[in-house]
């Protein structure tokens, strides 16, 4: 009785309605609780540096956010176009030096050096682009690893612009004229330099999603998506396969460039040495372990990828195993410096595993099932339970 | 003109280790099917296992290499067995294909944090018989460890040559290369091919890792691996799944990189000859990029 | 005219696909090609819809096609349904119809990034017509369902569905009812023709099923070893002596199953 009682109740509740309009999927809210988590992710984003004193976390969270911008490109480009590129770095580092010769030389404000740096990032890919995208699968990766080498190369061999092997340092502007990023003033309270960039890390990154989920849910997103399935069908619905590819090319690039530039604004200093392989294979890590295709893998995945090494070397001497630095030879243990690859390589290589859809799915998986029991409590917090079946079953046996 | 054969000499030496690593990747492309950059790791581990048998443990330097290279086959063989052929259409849609690929680069990531963990980061020496010592010419100086590294190389491959034109295994690899499924039906045992294909990677990998850990080569480095990257050149300049072509690009680029540190005027910048062998790929792939992708694409199905 | 084929030739290495075919289509009409396995029917869609670069001239109301790109050739009106599918298995019902109507979506990456209104005006009166389309065919179980997981009789309506979804002049069916029972054919044949009045759309169709082509077509042309050997009415097909002997000298049209004639024909 219990089963047929509570049936018709608990079934709207896990399905929803058919919507009496059906939904448009374009939106970037589809429902209330969206709109509001969107708005006190907003809040969030002012709020939460301003309240929060340690250096050592507001630097963390803006590496999180930068990591995730950069990310957030190269999952265009791999996630919904399905080419793979080694090479982020390099437009990361292009984006950086772009930085340090509109901003830190040229002394412009940021309303142009930032800018500078999206369009230098995408410039640079659009002119690598009509070679990578003839290429597929393992000569495209082989060529992302020349650009690489040869992107090294010239940043070593440029330095006026990048300072050479010895990097360069830059003060750029932070200032939007009504409001300066570089010496915050709320209410009287003056806030620091880095608690000022991580508003404004955190709003282009934000401004920067928002961006891609629009274009992930109409006609270009969609393009890009069918072009990965389909190339042949895509290019018979109208799709000029070619030039999408370009296009999710020069975007990935533009976004890595502007990270390159926050990173520049962020460090102060930046190298060639930094743009290498090594941060080439932690942003397509993050892609990958965050979920390739999502809209928050890129940030998942950057706040678990780039902040397990930050975290290790800050908390060295409270972790079994690791050592703080080489001076205690014969002693066993991983090196503080090697965590970082040691995470990457564990963390690529138990998400291809076990689960490759990213663990933007696993905590979305994880959340909509708490939502699910959240507003099953709700629902049935009127007399009918619904342990109740459960309970006559297990009373019958 | 004496500088011209004492660069050539070496450049061919260099180019020979790169065709071997290149054979490394080729190999298993065409046993296996999918591009596994594992043999760079292997290239690290082989090198480290050396010194570790020959320097740590007194072992004699003939019986270290081969320990290293025995265990390197058995590494990968496991990874063969208990990670790669079990990711099968696994992965996101846009990178099934890829998967093999992304684990293996995970697993350099790995090796390269034990190495540095074990050994530590600086630079060691293998004591490798030859040092630093050089045999002269009337006025050509020329490195022992080169003409070693030119000796071995070439009866290696003389060996793989033999294995796969005149051995079963060889005949069944050919056939799983051109057409797996047939292959398969036809009792061609792919754990023989497999295991075969590993011991051949190990060998080329712990050779060309052990010579480019040499004195002579620059010593004992934990990225030796990224050193072993740049046999990738070679590899696409051979066409991917040719051994011959491996050689030839691996020639070809040891040469260009050797002549280009010898010759290249100062003004051509710093780390001009390293990034030459990538600027040849980049040419070729500009001039050439259908026939490669030809040849992927059967490589894919 | 609507498509005007002339001397239409294609070669694979030496082998000659499609012989110097020509054949015209008038607007409204529905076209049938039929012919043995090997014939080269798929050539011929593969000609018009910029797949392979044959020689000769295909023009869609006076505009030549040949050495335009696929997606230009889409541009002009002219859409395709493939044997095999040509679907996005990942994407949703709704989603591969949407791909298919992208030339009637206004609006790039940018326009869709800073959310544009006039962008998003067309998106959602894009949504609306993929509404009318998934009720029309019957699809609206599966609005959301992603096509990877549908069984392959509600893929072929997706197919047809994603294809008129461009709001085509053109309309170029390859062997949609392959795989159907004669009742989903005759559902298939209904919904096609009621599609057909609606959008004013011009068809030519492949397909193996004599009776069913016979059936529903104005004209027919007939192919054999990449040749034309037949144009005209069903009725005149249906006598033709060429046609009777590709297919193994039985009557045509008779109402003997189609495909075991097929497979005695050729090859």
């Amino acid at each position: 009785m219990a089963l047929t009682e509570t049936a018709p109740r608990l079934r709207p509740v896990r399905t929803g309605q058919p919507p009496a309009r059906r939904r448009d999927d374009s939106r970037l809210c589809r429902t209330r609780t969206q709109r509001i988590l969107l708005a006190v992710a907003f809040v969030a984003i002012v709020a939460f540096p301003l309240s929060v004193e340690s250096a050592f976390l507001i630097s963390l969270t803006g590496t999180i956010g930068i990591f995730a911008l950069a990310a957030l490109g190269l999952n265009i480009l791999s996630g919904y176009a399905g080419q793979i590129s080694l090479a982020q770095s390099i437009f990361v580092g292009i984006g950086a030096f772009a930085g340090v010769a509109l901003g830190g030389l040229a002394e412009l404000p940021l309303l142009v050096w930032l800018p500078g740096t999206f369009v230098a990032g995408g410039l640079a890919a659009a002119l690598v682009a009509p070679l990578t995208l003839r290429l597929k699968g393992v000569f495209q990766i082989v060529l992302s690893l020349a650009l690489i080498f040869v992107g090294h190369y010239a940043f070593i061999n440029l330095p006026a612009l990048t300072g050479g092997n010895g990097g360069i340092s830059a003060t750029p502007s932070l200032s939007l004229g009504f409001i300066d990023f570089g010496e915050l003033t709320v209410a009287g309270m003056r806030y620091s330099y880095e608690q000022g960039l991580f508003i404004l890390i955190w709003l282009v990154l934000a401004a920067s999603m928002i961006a891609v989920v629009n274009m992930h849910r109409t006609r270009f997103g969609r393009a890009l998506v069918a072009v990965r399935e389909a190339e042949t069908a895509a290019e018979i619905a109208g799709i000029n396969a070619a030039r999408v590819k370009v296009q999710a090319f020069v975007l990935a690039g533009a976004f890595a460039g502007l990270a390159g530039g926050l990173l520049m604004a962020q460090l102060r200093y930046v190298q060639a040495e930094q743009f290498g392989i090594n941060m080439g294979l932690e942003l397509l890590i993050i892609v990958v372990v965050g979920g390739l295709g999502t809209t928050w893998g890129p940030v998942v995945g950057a706040a678990v990828i780039s902040s397990i090494p930050v975290l290790a070397t800050q908390y060295a001497e409270h972790i079994p195993f690791l050592q703080a630095d080489f001076s205690q030879s014969g002693e066993i243990g991983i090196p503080v410096g090697q965590v970082g690859l040691l995470i990457y390589g564990l963390a690529l290589v138990l998400v291809m595993v076990f689960e490759p859809r990213g663990l933007s799915h696993i905590f979305g998986a994880g959340g909509r099932s708490l939502l699910r029991l959240a507003r099953r409590a709700r629902t049935t917090s009127e007399p009918v339970l619904v342990p109740q079946p459960h309970a006559h079953l297990g009373g019958k046996a | 003109m004496t500088n011209l054969i004492q660069l050539t000499v070496s450049g061919l030496s260099l180019g020979i280790l790169y065709a071997l690593v290149a054979i490394g990747f080729a190999v298993l492309l065409k046993a296996t099917g999918h591009f596994n950059m594992f043999p760079g790791a292997l290239v690290l581990l082989g090198a480290y296992l050396t010194y570790q048998f020959h320097v740590l443990w007194s072992l004699d330097f003939v019986l270290a290499v081969a320990l290293a290279a025995i265990l390197c086959a058995a590494l990968g063989l496991a990874g063969e067995r208990l990670l790669f052929s079990r990711l099968g259409g696994k992965g996101h849609r846009s990178i099934e294909h890829l998967s093999v690929l992304l684990v293996s680069l995970g697993l350099i990531s790995l090796a390269q944090a034990a190495v540095v963990s074990v050994w530590g980061p600086l630079t060691h020496l293998i004591e490798d018989p030859w040092g630093l010592s050089m045999i002269r010419f009337g006025g050509v100086a020329i490195a022992v460890r080169d003409l070693w590294a030119l000796g071995l190389s070439l009866i290696l491959l003389a060996v793989f040559y033999l294995v796969i034109q005149h051995t079963r295994v060889g005949v069944g690899m050919r056939a799983v290369a051109s057409d797996p499924e047939a292959a398969r039906a036809q009792g061609v045992n792919p754990h023989v091919i497999s295991a075969t294909a590993w011991a051949m990677c190990s060998a080329a990998s712990v050779l060309a890792g052990m010579m480019l850990a040499t004195e002579m080569g620059g010593g004992l480095v934990p990225n030796l691996d990224q050193i072993a990257f740049s046999a990738l050149p070679a590899l696409i300049l051979g066409g991917l799944s040719s051994l011959p072509g491996c050689i030839y690009g691996g020639l070809a680029l040891g040469l260009v990189q050797t002549y280009a540190a010898g010759y290249a005027p100062e003004s051509m910048g710093q780390g001009f000859a390293s990034m030459l062998p990538w600027v040849v790929m980049i040419l070729l792939l500009v001039v050439k990029p259908s026939g490669f992708a030809k040849t992927l694409e059967t490589r894919k199905a | 005219m609507m498509l005007r084929v002339e001397a239409l030739t294609l070669s694979f290495g030496g082998v000659r696909a499609l012989n110097e075919v020509g054949f015209e289509v008038a607007e409204g009409e529905f076209f049938g090609i039929l012919g043995p396995n090997g014939a080269g029917k798929t050539s011929l869609f593969n000609c018009l819809s910029g797949l392979v670069a044959p020689t000769g001239s295909v023009t869609v109301e006076g505009t030549e096609l040949l050495g335009r790109r696929p997606h230009e050739i889409a541009e002009l009106g002219v859409a395709r349904t493939f044997q095999n599918l040509g679907l996005f298995g990942s994407m949703s019902v709704t989603g591969n119809i949407l791909v298919g109507a992208h030339r009637q979506i206004s609006g790039g990456a940018l326009s869709a990034a800073l959310r544009w209104p006039r962008t998003f005006r067309s998106e959602r009166q894009a949504r609306e017509r993929a509404d009318e389309l998934i009720d029309l065919l019957g699809l609206g179980a599966y609005r959301d369902a992603t096509v990877d997981t549908l069984p392959y009789g509600i893929r072929k309506r997706v197919e047809i569905a994603k294809a008129v979804a461009s709001g085509p002049k053109l309309l170029l069916l390859d062997e949609p009812v392959a795989g159907m029972n004669h009742e989903e054919t005759d559902q298939f044949v209904e919904f096609v023709l009621e599609l057909k009045a609606r959008m004013g759309l011009t068809i030519v169709m492949i397909e193996h099923d004599v009776p069913m082509v016979m059936r529903i077509s104005d004209r027919i042309l007939a192919l054999d070893f990449g040749e034309v050997i037949g144009v005209g009415t069903p009725e005149e097909i249906r006598h033709n002596e060429r046609f009777i002997s590709a297919y193994l000298g039985t009557p045509a049209g008779a109402d003997a199953p189609a495909e075991p004639q097929l497979h005695g024909g050729n090859r």
